[in-house]
């Protein structure tokens, strides 16, 4: 008797079909602007600034990420998922960096995912509900939600449960504002760090 | 034969009237522009001998600085925010041997200090100390050259990077700075503008104006001026 092995994105989760992305509360979903302190560590390097953030009426994004000094690092527009960067600081303005920014500002705000057919699990332990929405390459992108409040706890990127790569998880002061107090950002591959904590929220 | 043989004279007349009045207003706008142009010439001629003025008398004089303690206050202006970001802290500067020092301790709205000694840049945010070579980064370097030569005044003799103005007002000097077309400054920065106090030739005042239109303010404050700064004050602990 031949019997199908399925690979499931998360350990104790049983699968329930295929379903359009539902994310009830998601990050900055009632934001008007946020500053954050960020501290950025590639390897053994470390890098501190600000991140602005301004989430404009028609849903898109706009951030600028300065020194602490002011000097501008840079500027992104985010719309409908995709990011286009802006006055680039001259030692960041290579294409590798430039991707990984975009890809990782875009995912931050959750820009461009409502509706996505994405493959639903949910697990035994918990409330929780995962979606599991396929990109290119075999990797997927996975989101974790509380499902009693909607909250989006964390997004990953993996091509398989081992082998996840990218990771976003978000922190909520818990006075109902979906304004993240927290976040980190981490890359296993390329011991990338990046960790944002807010200083204005209005 | 004359031409009085074909116009009346009454015509002849108010034709030559209207040919001298014609002839008449062309020379007088003529001579207007001349003017215009002349007047031009010499205000141009007293200003850029004026900025030659006061480049010498501000070089003469920020070369006594050897010191400053100040507070400062920064406000960065970026155009799709509502509110301006706004910090501040403790600054210090000093000439020693090998060219200078330069501290600046946020305290508002975080913690956070720089320091740069030489070519070495120490920076401190919370309990993690990272330094590195400002020479590896040419952009940061030519920053922070532009901040030291701004603060200290030398600057202002840098003709083969920047294009200067300097207007008195009252006791201030108001100095613009543009970064000449084809440097990498240009680049970044669209202008760069000093208040500048005549009494003790220090910056009140820097406003550094990127491409974008976003722009850095510094406003320096409670300025003390050549006292005596411990080498101790210039860690980062």
């Amino acid at each position: 008797m031949l019997s199908s092995c399925v690979t499931l994105p998360c350990t104790d989760c049983s699968p329930e079909g295929a379903s359009a992305l539902e994310i009830g509360k998601a990050p900055f979903s009632d934001t008007a602007s946020a500053l954050y302190r960020v501290s950025i560590k590639l390897y053994s390097m470390y890098f501190s600034g600000l991140l602005a953030v301004k989430k404009e009426e028609n849903g898109s994004f706009r951030m600028s990420l300065i020194s602490e000094t002011g000097f501008k690092l840079f500027d992104m527009e985010v719309i409908n998922g995709v990011a286009e960067m802006k006055n680039v600081f001259a030692e960041l303005d290579r294409p590798e960096v430039i991707e990984t920014f975009k890809e990782d500002f875009s995912t931050l705000v959750i820009s461009g995912v409502s509706g996505r057919i994405c493959n639903r699990y949910t697990y035994k332990a918990s409330d929780d509900i995962l979606f599991a929405c396929p990109e290119k390459n075999e990797i997927s992108s996975n989101f974790l939600i509380d499902r009693k409040s909607g909250i989006l706890k964390r997004v990953w990127k993996a091509e398989d449960i081992d082998e996840q790569y990218f990771e976003i998880n978000y922190g909520y002061k818990g006075d109902g504002s979906m304004t993240p107090a927290f976040i980190t950002i981490i890359h296993s591959n390329v011991k990338l760090r990046m960790e944002f904590s807010v200083l204005e929220n209005k | 034969m004359s031409l009085l043989n074909f116009f009346p004279e009454s015509d002849l007349k108010k034709t030559f009237i209207f040919i001298m009045l014609i002839f008449s207003f062309c020379f007088g706008e003529t001579v207007q522009t001349a003017e215009v142009k002349q007047n031009a010439n010499v205000a141009f001629k007293e200003l850029a001998a004026d900025t030659a003025k006061w480049q010498k008398t501000v070089s003469e004089n920020t070369k006594k600085i050897n010191s400053i303690r100040s507070s400062f206050k920064q406000v960065k202006n970026l155009s799709f925010l509502s509110q301006q970001v706004t910090s501040g802290g403790k600054f210090l500067f000093e000439k020693n041997g090998t060219g200078h020092r330069l501290k600046w301790q946020y305290t508002s709205p975080f913690v956070y200090t720089i320091l740069i000694d030489g070519q070495k840049i120490t920076m401190k945010d919370g309990n993690k100390v990272s330094s590195f070579d400002m020479s590896s980064s040419r952009v940061f370097e030519e920053i922070n050259d532009i901040m030291v030569r701004s603060l200290n005044g030398t600057i202002l003799s840098d003709s083969r990077n920047f294009t200067f103005s300097i207007k008195e007002s009252g006791r201030s000097l108001m100095i613009e700075m543009v970064p000449v077309k084809g440097t990498p400054l240009n680049e970044y920065f669209k202008s760069i503008k000093m208040v500048m106090d005549t009494g003790d030739f220090t910056v009140n005042t820097l406003t550094m104006t990127e491409s974008s239109g976003d722009f850095t303010e510094l406003t320096f404050t409670d300025k003390s001026i050549n006292g005596h700064i411990d080498i101790s004050e210039f860690r980062v602990e």
